[in-house]
């Protein structure tokens, strides 16, 4: 039954290649840089996608990484124990429940007319929906990850090394910022990586807040404040509207590049938990 | 002389209020930093504050509002400041310092993880207003109506989302249960390991990559279909089921194992009526989490199950889904559609989080560890 696992795997990874092969057989490399998505006129260049993705996970991570360490100390050192740390780590919990498409339509109908009216306010073009909204609210979505195994790790310190730092005489934030913070600090990155894994893959609520524009921005404002295009978001919108060949490749070819990276994103990331743990 | 002088800065009378820390607290927080320092300031200091507000914004003079806030928040800060001075007995200034950092440490942190509160309290809310309303018998039990015509519902949804979890269960809880047992069997083979692999690297997979590989393996031979739909849904469904299944048999006793091997009882019995039945729990609750999971994923279902607007209940053609109407209805320009969606968000979201609580209930009710 297992050896089914291996194959299931196995062949996906065989299916994404074979499909995409007309792709990169034609293309190459330099689909991996060529910056314009033409189908019509079959000219695809998947660098808007790889910039969006980019910058759609990187701006979330950053965003969430202060709150998924701030809830990761509190639970594993402040308040293990009780009912607001039971109340807290539930709500956690409760946000990696929700469905993403539930986020995506929340996003779409309240957080975009606020961001549309911080962009009137300061005079930017007003599109409310881009780069920043869906980054908003994947950051939300990501912050359960880092906190749940940063949570686990602050929890397994061990306790000679924090009682040795309190009989020396250090305060508590000298024994978090000097003991704890040093000791975790492979697995809370371990933790990272595992966060950005689940941003880069993320679909739905991404596809209904970016803007879904395959086009590269022209200057930086409009890079971060003006709709995009992710490599996930691409593939929802456009898949069922391939009609050749190419396109279709095209396509599959950006799952391949998925693939490849959240597996290898989340396989390093594992990998520095079990030595942690070790 | 010496002893005495000792005895009063080491004797603990009364707590002790860092200066430092009362004062950046008032200054961050103005009347309201006061409570660290002193409940009554604290209290009248915020009526205070509320009162030249209100009367500000009442009287409309901006000489109230912002001078009388200025002039409330300065009196504060000396406030809690001379108030926590009085109780510092060691005025070791370098020592007040690093405790004042510890103490508004702390508080930053406790601020940081609680702001996580807001945002699901209010997307929690905001759906269930707009939902709740929209959730009656003819919602449940009608398929949608034409753009402009009043009516309608999701039984369509409804029903093949039903449908199409029972076959994902079906088609991955036997897999994931078997492969469980098996890696928590033998955890040292060399199939264990690639199977381990194999299931962190599912793990990871983003769901779309699973729908387009279930297009090329199922939809291309057989057309759209909820099979396909369920088939992609199970593939979603197994790291769960194996990692949870693994894990509980991994934290039962051996000897269980061991009095009923050497009873003689034969191996696969040994599994099927002894180990299983013990883990049962957490293997529910971990099946029961990957049910939560997958009836909210919508990404591989867009080209596989691809959607009906008829109540159907054939299998072998296309089926509409609860996340995937939400999707396609949200995304749409037509306000009766929104309605729609917002309603069926509303059941995806109580059936979600209604089975999270229930596992969690199980979970602790029978100590599981999962």
């Amino acid at each position: 039954m297992s050896a089914i696992l291996v194959l299931i795997v196995v062949g996906v990874f065989i299916t994404l290649i074979v499909q995409s092969w007309p792709t990169i057989k034609t293309l190459g490399i330099g689909y991996l840089w060529g910056k314009v998505w033409d189908p019509v006129s079959n000219v695809y260049g998947a660098y808007p996608f790889l910039i969006g993705t980019l910058l759609t996970s990187f701006i979330a991570l950053f965003i969430s990484i202060p709150f998924s360490y701030a809830i990761a100390i509190y639970l594993g050192e402040y308040n293990p124990k009780g009912w607001l740390s039971d109340l807290l780590k539930n709500t956690v919990e409760l946000i990696a429940a929700v469905p993403s498409v539930i986020y995506g339509f929340w996003a779409l109908f309240v957080l975009v007319p606020k961001v549309r009216a911080l962009e009137l306010a300061w005079h930017i073009a007003p599109y409310g929906i881009g780069i920043l909204t869906s980054s908003l609210i994947l950051a939300v979505m990501i912050i359960p990850y880092g906190a749940s195994l940063g949570i686990t790790l602050i929890r397994m310190t061990p306790s000679p090394l924090k009682e040795g730092a309190y009989a020396l005489g250090a305060t508590r934030f000298e024994v978090i910022q000097k003991v704890i913070t040093p000791y975790t600090r492979s697995g809370l990155f371990a933790g990272v990586l595992l966060s950005l894994g689940r941003a880069l893959g993320e679909t739905m609520a991404v596809t209904m807040v970016i803007g879904n524009t395959s086009a590269l921005a022209n200057s930086f404002k409009e890079m971060i404040f003006g709709p995009g295009n992710t490599m996930a978001s691409v593939i929802a919108n456009e898949f069922t509207e391939a009609d050749h060949t190419q396109y279709l490749s095209a396509l599959i070819e950006l799952g391949l590049v998925l693939f490849c990276v959240t597996v290898v994103i989340n396989l390093i990331g594992k990998r520095i938990i079990t030595r942690f743990t070790n | 002389m010496a002893l005495q002088q000792g005895i009063q800065r080491f004797t603990i009378s009364g707590k002790e209020k860092n200066m430092f820390a009362a004062f950046f607290l008032s200054l961050v927080l103005g009347p309201v930093g006061l409570f660290y320092s002193s409940v009554k300031g604290g209290i009248i200091m915020t009526l205070a504050g509320g009162a030249t507000v209100l009367l500000g914004k009442s009287t409309d003079s901006p000489v109230f509002f912002k001078w009388g806030l200025i002039f409330v928040w300065i009196i504060s800060m000396i406030w809690s400041y001379n108030t926590a001075k009085k109780t510092i007995k060691n005025d070791d200034k370098r020592l007040l310092f690093r405790n004042a950092e510890s103490i508004l440490y702390k508080a930053l942190i406790f601020i940081l993880a609680f702001t996580i509160t807001i945002p699901l309290v209010i997307i929690l809310i905001y759906i269930i207003r707009q939902g709740i309303t929209q959730v009656n018998w003819h919602f449940l039990t009608h398929v949608p109506a034409p753009v402009g015509e009043k009516g309608g519902g999701i039984a369509n949804a409804l029903l093949g989302s039903f449908l199409m979890v029972i076959m994902s269960a079906l088609l991955a809880v036997p897999v994931g249960i078997s492969a469980g047992i098996y890696l928590s069997e033998n955890p040292k083979t060399k199939l264990a390991y690639y199977a381990g692999l194999c299931v962190d690297i599912l793990q990871g997979v983003p769901s779309i990559v699973v729908g387009i590989v279930i297009y090329f393996w199922i939809v291309k031979p057989i057309g759209f279909s909820a099979i396909s739909g369920s088939v992609a849904l199970a593939i979603m469904m197994l790291p769960i089921v194996i990692r949870s299944t693994e894990q509980t048999l991994k934290m039962l006793p051996d000897s269980l194992k061991e009095a009923a091997l050497s009873l003689g009882v034969p191996y696969h019995r040994v599994i099927l009526k002894v180990i299983v039945p013990c883990g049962f729990a957490g293997i529910l609750s971990g099946i029961m989490l990957s049910i939560a999971r997958i009836v909210g994923e919508t990404a591989p279902l867009i080209f596989t199950a691809f959607g009906n607007s008829y109540l159907s209940t054939n299998v072998l053609g296309p089926m509409e889904s609860l996340p995937h109407v939400i999707f396609t209805y949200a995304t749409s320009p037509y306000d009766d559609w929104h309605n729609l969606a917002w309603g069926a968000s509303f059941i995806l979201l109580v059936f979600v989080l209604a089975l999270n609580i229930i596992t969690k209930v199980i979970t602790r009710k029978w100590k599981v560890q999962l």
